[in-house]
């Protein structure tokens, strides 16, 4: 596979054709916007968090195919997740993106996508449900 | 001429290539002659003034404007149609006023005029496209009416790479005694522009997308229209008296010219100028539409391609943009690029239109003359290979 194809590849793909936690929650506690401001892409991200726990998280928008298979796997990494823990998960996927070492086994699908930090442009694109997450915390922290 | 390392650079329409004479100006100025103009008392400070005025006067010839008083250096494209915006604007506008644009102008062209608007309570009116991208004539002809003051157009859509028939709209707007502001950025290395035949109050251009340096651009406005007009930045070189309680001003085009200008940039723009005249915009045209029928033919020829704007032959100057099935722009650009292509994809600095094609997002292709057939080619082959990677 040359670097292209291992950007994406089939399970980056699948997650973007068919991306879990697609759809606004019934209820929630949170709802964050982000638009990457280079192609008008938006995000929300909603989660319901109960006891510092996400007990439910989704998203909706338009998006390229590396925003949307991240945000499914970020979604699916996440759920039901302790709110101390996701700090270290968020950290974690940044610290692969970066190329910094990082913990490959808690990461599940998203390892796939290792080799971003070759596409230095689309790193942004990788990182935007990421930043609406974290823009979540910031809330539940204040 | 700058020689881009492996890639098929087709991304003009951002930023073009300058040749090499360019690039010797540039260096000359800051190799050997790198002194201020019009206050130095020595012979090296007077030569350097008189090739900066100079090119005052080039530029003014080249572009039919009737005086080099007309001429006014800028930062470039976005740096003039706000000068027009915040000094012409400010001035003229009242809550009764209305200002035209098109629904696709690029953002420089249009978020100063929604702003202006706002400052003033000037009311902004949007006039949109036939269905293949052309400026809807009729749709302005019952916008105009003795309401309307400007109307801000560009001469060439980033977008979709068509003329807009400027002379008409300048036509139907001068009716009403309101001026006509052209965005000349896109078209100025596409084809001539003469200021007189195309009825322009105003017009700006920048240096570095007709092979020029960046950083420098030109605002020509209309010698009564400039008289009436305030500067908007003070300082040094625009002023003529200055004591503790008042200030006088120098004329236009001094007094919209404050501080040390861009020197280096303004003789590079000069050089750029000789380049194209060398060249002649009749050479510029017809290679440009070898290369664009090839581009067209080859794209149409790939199902998937959805291509904006003009459909039929020789309407596209030099941009053609589209979209690859429903893959997001940015798939399609990333492929492109691991091909070694460069084409720019997202919304081009035109949200408005975006949302009128419905789309977040197109790939752009744009060339200039000296763009070569295999650079052409390797686009083609690489927008073949994307639906077999993302599928
Ligand atoms: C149609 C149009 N207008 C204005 C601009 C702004 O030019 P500059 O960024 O040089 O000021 C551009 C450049 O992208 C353009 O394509």
């Amino acid at each position: 596979m040359n670097n292209v194809q291992q950007l994406y590849q089939k399970i980056i793909l699948e997650h973007a054709n068919h991306p879990n936690g697609f759809g606004v929650l019934e209820s929630y506690t949170h709802q964050v916007e982000l638009r990457n401001v280079e192609c008008g892409d938006s995000f929300q991200v909603f989660a319901l968090v109960e006891e510092r726990q996400i007990k439910k998280i989704s998203f909706v928008g338009e998006g390229c195919i590396i925003s949307k298979a991240s945000a499914s796997m970020m979604i699916d990494s996440i759920h039901g997740t302790k709110i101390e823990n996701i700090q270290k998960q968020v950290e974690n996927f940044q610290n692969m993106i970066l190329n910094k070492p990082f913990d490959e086994n808690s990461l599940g699908d998203l390892v796939a996508f290792k080799s971003l930090n070759q596409f230095p442009t689309r790193v942004r694109c990788g990182m935007l449900p990421w930043h609406a997450l974290i823009q979540i915390l910031e809330e539940i922290n204040e | 001429m700058t020689k881009y390392k492996k890639i098929a650079y087709l991304d003009n329409a951002a930023t073009t290539p300058v040749p090499k004479s360019v690039i010797e100006t540039i260096n000359n100025y800051y190799g050997c002659r790198k002194v201020s103009v019009h206050r130095g008392m020595y012979d090296l400070a007077g030569e350097v003034t008189r090739d900066y005025e100079h090119v005052r006067e080039q530029v003014a010839q080249w572009i039919g404007a009737s005086k080099s008083t007309e001429v006014i250096f800028t930062s470039g494209t976005t740096d003039g149609l706000n000068l027009v915006a915040n000094s012409y604007g400010t001035t003229n506008l009242t809550d009764q006023d209305q200002i035209i644009v098109s629904i696709f102008e690029h953002h420089s062209n249009f978020v100063p005029w929604q702003q202006i608007a706002k400052k003033t309570g000037a009311t902004l009116k949007v006039v949109g496209t036939t269905p293949d991208g052309q400026l809807d004539l009729n749709e302005l002809e019952h916008l105009i009416s003795s309401k309307t003051k400007i109307v801000a157009l560009s001469m060439m859509s980033n977008v979709l790479g068509n003329l807009v028939p400027v002379k008409e709209v300048a036509d139907l707007i001068h009716r009403q005694n309101g001026i006509l502001v052209v965005d000349a950025a896109q078209s100025v290395a596409h084809v001539p522009i003469n200021v007189q035949s195309l009825g322009a109050d105003f017009l700006a251009f920048s240096a570095h997308k007709m092979f020029g340096p960046t950083g420098v651009g030109v605002l020509f406005g209309k010698e009564q229209l400039l008289k009436g007009m305030p500067p908007i930045q003070y300082g040094g070189e625009m002023v003529d008296q200055v004591d503790l309680k008042h200030t006088s001003f120098q004329n236009a085009p001094i007094k919209f010219e404050a501080g040390t200008p861009n020197i280096a940039g303004v003789l590079g723009l000069g050089t750029a100028i000789d380049y194209i005249q060398d060249v002649g915009y009749q050479t510029i045209e017809q290679r440009e539409q070898v290369l664009m029928d090839r581009l067209l033919s080859g794209l149409r020829a790939i199902k998937s391609v959805k291509i904006y704007g003009p459909q039929v032959d020789n309407q596209h100057f030099g941009v053609v943009s589209f979209n690859v099935g429903d893959y997001h722009a940015h798939d399609v650009a990333t492929i492109l690029n691991s091909e070694g292509v460069a084409v720019r994809a997202g919304h081009l600095c035109a949200e408005p239109l975006m949302n009128q094609l419905g789309v977040s997002s197109v790939v752009r292709a744009s060339v200039t003359f000296e763009t070569t057939l295999s650079e052409i080619k390797c686009l083609i082959d690489a927008v073949r290979k994307v639906e077999d990677i993302l599928k």
